[in-house]
Order: structure tokens, then C-alpha cells, then sequence
């Protein structure tokens, strides 16, 4: 029995309940145990180009509540993942700082070593859970959609020391929508950026991003594009929405969550993984699972 | 002539921009000019510099040409560059502590660009997690202009946006991350 430690971060809590909601529903059906840490809070990921120091602070608290439980951390979010594992990088090759953050930790007790080691759902899926588990649990896999799968940057980059996949030539989100026997398009925008890390920083140029990539997609023939990071689903579903009502885009593309197409995939129902939460309608997928 | 930026502090307890930019410019030494990171960016094209034309200004010590472009804050993390630059430099990292730069001496024409995270850490700050209600309420305020758009923003909010229910922010509460934010001060003002 698989066991992690199920960090959410702050978007998913506040504005993609979705997810933890299917992502709860699916991995019950893998056994897999998911801890709730009431202490977590923000990775820090908001504040990394703005203050280091307090983002180092909130992912090293989160690390150390983990590792105080014996756990590996668990995340669905591609900038808590990258933001986790950035700082782990960060504190291993910097004792002062260690020492620094764990002056501060001590107080609440709380120690940072290192241990916990940090996992993003589609790792969990691909590399630990496997292809054959998976496929042994589908009821009733797709037919005939076309997915484009969206890997996101953070969790890809940099690579030295996300080690998630290839950053030039990743595969993994592509298996994983081949499995549910949908079929992943190649689409030349692929790895590019979702516009997300621009939005309320600079708007114009964000939807600029997420426009560009959603017409993309369209062009190479994809009903629907996946994706498996709350920022990235909120640009392409929210955003979407927004730009759609001022005219930006007409791609009309809805976003599904990896893990709500696997649990389709799978039997579970649309209402349970959280389908009508999306802004986007998505409840159509449905006629495309095979008969 | 006008002072290009203006720290917006009042009693100079910061450091200078110039001083900032010390470490950056050292890991930007090995820079060759190759122009990769420039090919590979999403944003070049909106950027008033170039990512390579922003190290040249670096290495030559233009810091305030740096400081009064626009070319770090459109920077979206991608790491692109980071992954391609044949010097290995950490390009993204960079651009970071540029953000940061701008973010810590309040740079006035930045200050929009740290506004959203700001709020966003502010409500983090209060409850451990964003309450995307409060976080947009704080955004608004810090922006001071009603008029800014508020994309992706729930009705509640696009109804204050245009007056129709009234500003609120909740109570302090527990404080629950208050000591996070001050040791994270402290340890900055130290370095
Ligand atoms: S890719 Fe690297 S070496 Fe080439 S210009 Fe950019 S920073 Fe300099
Ligand atoms: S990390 Fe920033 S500067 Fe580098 S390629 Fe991406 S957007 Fe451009």
C-alpha cells in the first residue's frame, strides 16, 4: 500500500476543488493512502520572485511536516512540485541557510534534514502505480477523442533537478492519455508556457500566451486539451472563459484534468470527479467513451 | 533629469539597486553573447530588451537602463533558457533576483507586477492558505485603481469592481504565519 503525505497547495483548496476531488476518487481505487497534514500551508511558489527567503521558509515548513510523519509529499500542482523540490535543491547545497531555516523551525518543533522526497500525481501514476495497474482497473475507455496534452513548465524544468520526465521531449503525459484509450495529438506548442506566472502581472501578454497555445492545439485537431497543474487548468479554463467573452480567442478548447479523464476512463462518475466545477463544459467527453 | 527609478522608501533602509545586481552580474560572467536564451524565450518579442541584450546591459553595468525596462517582470519562468543556454547559466534564477530587486526597493514602475503576489502572500499570510475573495479584495486595494481588470475573478468581485457591494476584509484571525513573514524580514535585512 502506497502511502503520501497529500499536499494542496492554495490554488486547488481555493479555486480548482475539482481536483482534489477527483484525484481523491481515483487513487482510493489504487489503494492509495492519502495524509492529511492539517499544519501544511503555501508552498511559497507566489513568492519566489519576490522573496526568496520566505518561499524557501514555506516550502522547508512543509517538507519538515512531512518528514516529521515519516511521509513522502504527494502534489498535484506542477509549481508546488517544482517549488518543493527547487527548495529541497536549494537547502541541500546551502548549510547556513539550513541552519537558518531550521533555527526558525526549531521553534514550532520542527526540523528540516532533507528526507521527504517529493512526487507529482503523474509520477505516482506512471512510475509507481504503472501502465499494467492501470489498464487492469479501466471499465470504459475512450474512443475516438483527441487530446492534446499540456506538460507545464515547472514541473519539467529544470530538469537537473525536477528529474519528471525529458525537458525537450517528455512522454509521460502523453502514455498516461493513451491509456485511457483516448488519442494524444502532437501539437508544436506543446511545451510551451500556459501564460499563468503573467496573469495579473501583466494580462495582456499572459492571454497572448494561452491564445496562441489554444489555437495551436485546435489546429492540430484536438477536442480537448489536458492538463495536470491547477495554474495551468485556470488559464486554460477560466481565462479561457474571460477571453472568450472579450473576443480573444475562438479556439473553443475546454481544459480536462489528467486525472478526471483518467477517472472517466475508469467508470467513476463525471458528477464525482467533478466535472461541473469546470467553467468550461466538459460533460460532453462523455459521448466519447467507447460503447 | 529625472531619477529613472525611484525607491520608494522612505528612510533608505535598503540596499541600492546597484548593489543587488552584484551577485546577478557574477553568475552572468560566463555569458558569450550567443543570443540562445533570446531564440528561446516566449516573451522576447513583447520585451523592450532581448534576455541577452539584458546581460550585455548587466555585464556593462547599465543598472539602470535594467531597472527602467520592462524586459525581467514579462519573464513567465519557463526556464527555457535556462534549459538551452550552452553556458549552463541559470537564466531564470536571473531574472528572479531582478524581480526581486525591483519587488524590495519598490521600484515604482514594478510595482505592479509584485502587486498580485503581494496580495496573494498577504492573504497566505493571514490564513496559511489564499482566500481567493480576500486575495482579490487585496489586489484591488494595492493597485488603488478601480479601474484595473480583474480577470478570472469570481462575481462577487466584479460586482465591487464596479461598486456595487462594498469593500471587506476580514479580521487578522489567528496570525497564523506572522512569525514566517517576520524571520524571513529579519533574515533579509541581515543579508
Ligand atoms: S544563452 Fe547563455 S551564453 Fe548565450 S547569450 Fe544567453 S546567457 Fe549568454
Ligand atoms: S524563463 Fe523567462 S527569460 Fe527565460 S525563456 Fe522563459 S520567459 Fe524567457
Amino acid at each position: 500500500m502506497m502511502k503520501y503525505a497529500f499536499f494542496l497547495g492554495c490554488n486547488i483548496p481555493a479555486r480548482v476543488q475539482q481536483y482534489e476531488r477527483s484525484a481523491r476518487a481515483v487513487l482510493a481505487r489504487f489503494q492509495v493512502e492519502l495524509v492529511d497534514i492539517r499544519a501544511f500551508n503555501c508552498c511559497g511558489y507566489p513568492l519566489r520572485n519576490s522573496d526568496r527567503n520566505t518561499y524557501l521558509l514555506f516550502s522547508a515548513k512543509a517538507l519538515a511536516l512531512a518528514e516529521r510523519e515519516d511521509l513522502d509529499i504527494l502534489t498535484l500542482c506542477q509549481c508546488c512540485y517544482g517549488s518543493l523540490k527547487m527548495a529541497a535543491h536549494i537547502l541541500a547545497n546551502n548549510a547556513e541557510l539550513k541552519n537558518e531555516v531550521n533555527a526558525f523551525l526549531g521553534k514550532k518543533n520542527l526540523h528540516y534534514q532533507g528526507k521527504a522526497r517529493v512526487t507529482h500525481l503523474l509520477t505516482l501514476l506512471h512510475r509507481d502505480i504503472g501502465e499494467a495497474a492501470i489498464r487492469e482497473k479501466l471499465k470504459t475507455p475512450f474512443a475516438n477523442v483527441k487530446i492534446a496534452p499540456h506538460y507545464g513548465c515547472h514541473a519539467l524544468r529544470p530538469s537537473d533537478i525536477m528529474q519528471f520526465d525529458d525537458p525537450v521531449s517528455p512522454a509521460i503525459l502523453d502514455t498516461l492519455v493513451s491509456l485511457t484509450g483516448a488519442k494524444s495529438v502532437d501539437w508544436s506548442q506543446k511545451l510551451e508556457c500556459c501564460g499563468a506566472p503573467l496573469m495579473g502581472v501583466n494580462d495582456d501578454l499572459s492571454m497572448r500566451l494561452t491564445a496562441k497555445k489554444l489555437a495551436n492545439a485546435k489546429a492540430s485537431g484536438a477536442d480537448y486539451l489536458s492538463v495536470a497543474c491547477p495554474w495551468c487548468h485556470i488559464q486554460f479554463d477560466d481565462v479561457q472563459k474571460e477571453m472568450e467573452e472579450e473576443g480573444r480567442t475562438e479556439a473553443d478548447l475546454p481544459s480536462i484534468l489528467y486525472i478526471q479523464l483518467l477517472g472517466l476512463a475508469m467508470g467513476i462518475s463525471g458528477r464525482r470527479l467533478g466535472l461541473p466545477q469546470n467553467k468550461k463544459d466538459i460533460c460532453d467527453i462523455n459521448t466519447f467513451i467507447a460503447q | 533629469m529625472k531619477p529613472a527609478f525611484e525607491a520608494g522608501r522612505p528612510h533608505g533602509a535598503s540596499k541600492n539597486l546597484e548593489e543587488r545586481l552584484e551577485p546577478v552580474r557574477k553568475m552572468l560572467l560566463p555569458c558569450m553573447q550567443c543570443g540562445t536564451c533570446s531564440g528561446s524565450c516566449p516573451n522576447a518579442w513583447a520585451m523592450d530588451f532581448s534576455p541577452r541584450h539584458l546581460w550585455r546591459l548587466l555585464l556593462t553595468r547599465n543598472g539602470e537602463e535594467i531597472f527602467k525596462s520592462r524586459t525581467f517582470v514579462l519573464c513567465s519562468t519557463c526556464y527555457s533558457c535556462t534549459l538551452r543556454c550552452p553556458r549552463g547559466l541559470p537564466l531564470t534564477d536571473a531574472m528572479s533576483m531582478l524581480k526581486q530587486a525591483a519587488a524590495a526597493e519598490n521600484v515604482r514602475m514594478h510595482r505592479r507586477s509584485v502587486g498580485f503576489y503581494k496580495s496573494f502572500m498577504e492573504s497566505v499570510r493571514r490564513h496559511g492558505r489564499v482566500r481567493e475573495m480576500e486575495f482579490m479584495t487585496l489586489y484591488f486595494l494595492s493597485m488603488k485603481n478601480p479601474a484595473i481588470p480583474l480577470r478570472f475573478t469570481p462575481l462577487g468581485m466584479r460586482l465591487m469592481a464596479k461598486r456595487k457591494v462594498s469593500f471587506e476584509i476580514p479580521s487578522r484571525g489567528m496570525g497564523r504565519l506572522d512569525a514566517f513573514f517576520r524571520k524571513a524580514k529579519a533574515v533579509e535585512d541581515q543579508s
